[in-house]
């Protein structure tokens, strides 16, 4: 891929939109592994979680990005510091739910960066969510 | 070693036309699609049951390569033919209605915009029907020695 735009991962889940968004939000600290395989495991910085109140991200303290739509149990949009956007939606299907994340505006990054995203990014972490779904039913 | 799996990696013009059409006319179920700066899809994966389709390619591909998908097959095997053909009509989409073979399958074949042949099949347990002589081209059974 020359200049990657955008990354979009569809996954289903065993559950209803509204806890699907409920999880997502509220145990990302415990589904977001952020290691890339080969890679030195890098230690975690502080409690990754959405602050829909402050309309902030944040890892610990710190602020790596901000809300800008909060539709419990339907969407969720944030922007990162790089000015890239995320997207979750978050829609019924049958008995599931279809979990579409899309990261926009890699345009903006370097090409190798927006590679980057791409190889390691939402793709990736979307199916750490979906394993995680899935170990909490079995649980 | 144990094989696990197949997935096929197909070429198309418009990969992102190719995962809707494939998503709306057969129900495969995306997976992911990798956009370039321009909008177009470079890459993308789709769900089939438990395995896993690959696609990719770029406007003008098969002009590049001077020709378009060959004769090649994609075979998906389901548990109901007639309900797909139904399906694909549904969306429509025209297809001659399933048969069943004298090679102990009922299929469907199905064209996509692009070419590529699919045909959803199932087993049929008849086993190998001999319809034609020798003669006229039947195929003699041999069992391995």
């Amino acid at each position: 891929m020359s200049h990657p735009g955008s990354v979009r991962v569809t996954i289903f889940v065993d559950v209803d939109p509204a806890v699907a968004f409920e999880v997502f939000t509220e145990e990302m600290d415990a589904w977001y592994k952020d290691t890339i395989p080969g890679a030195p495991v890098r230690e975690r910085r502080g409690m990754l979680r959405f602050d829909e109140a402050g309309r902030r991200v944040l890892r610990g303290d710190e602020e790596i990005g901000r809300i800008v739509v909060w539709q419990k149990g339907q969407r969720l949009v944030f922007v990162d510091r790089r000015e890239t956007e995320v997207d979750v939606r978050f829609e019924p299907e049958g008995a599931q739910t279809r979990v579409t994340l899309e990261h926009r505006g890699l345009e903006r990054l370097s090409p190798a960066d927006g590679l980057s995203v791409v190889q390691y990014g939402w793709r990736r972490l979307a199916v750490h969510f979906e394993e995680y779904m899935m170990q909490k039913e079995e649980s | 070693m144990t094989f696990q799996g197949i997935t096929p990696y197909l070429m198309y013009d418009d990969a992102g036309a190719a995962l809707d059409w494939l998503s709306r006319v057969f129900g495969f179920r995306e997976r992911s699609r990798y956009v370039d700066k321009d909008g177009v899809v470079q890459q993308a994966e789709m769900l089939v049951g438990s395995t896993e389709l690959w696609m990719g390619g770029h406007p003008g591909y098969w002009a590049e390569k001077g020709r378009r998908p060959d004769d090649t097959y994609i075979i998906i095997w389901v548990d109901d033919v007639d309900a797909m053909y139904e399906r694909v009509q549904a969306a429509g989409v025209t297809a001659e209605p399933p048969q069943d073979q004298s090679y102990d399958v009922r299929n469907l074949h199905v064209q996509d915009p692009e070419g590529y042949n699919w045909s959803f099949t199932r087993r049929l347990g008849t086993g190998y029907v001999q319809t034609k002589s020798l003669e006229e081209g039947g195929l003699k059974e041999v069992w391995p020695s």
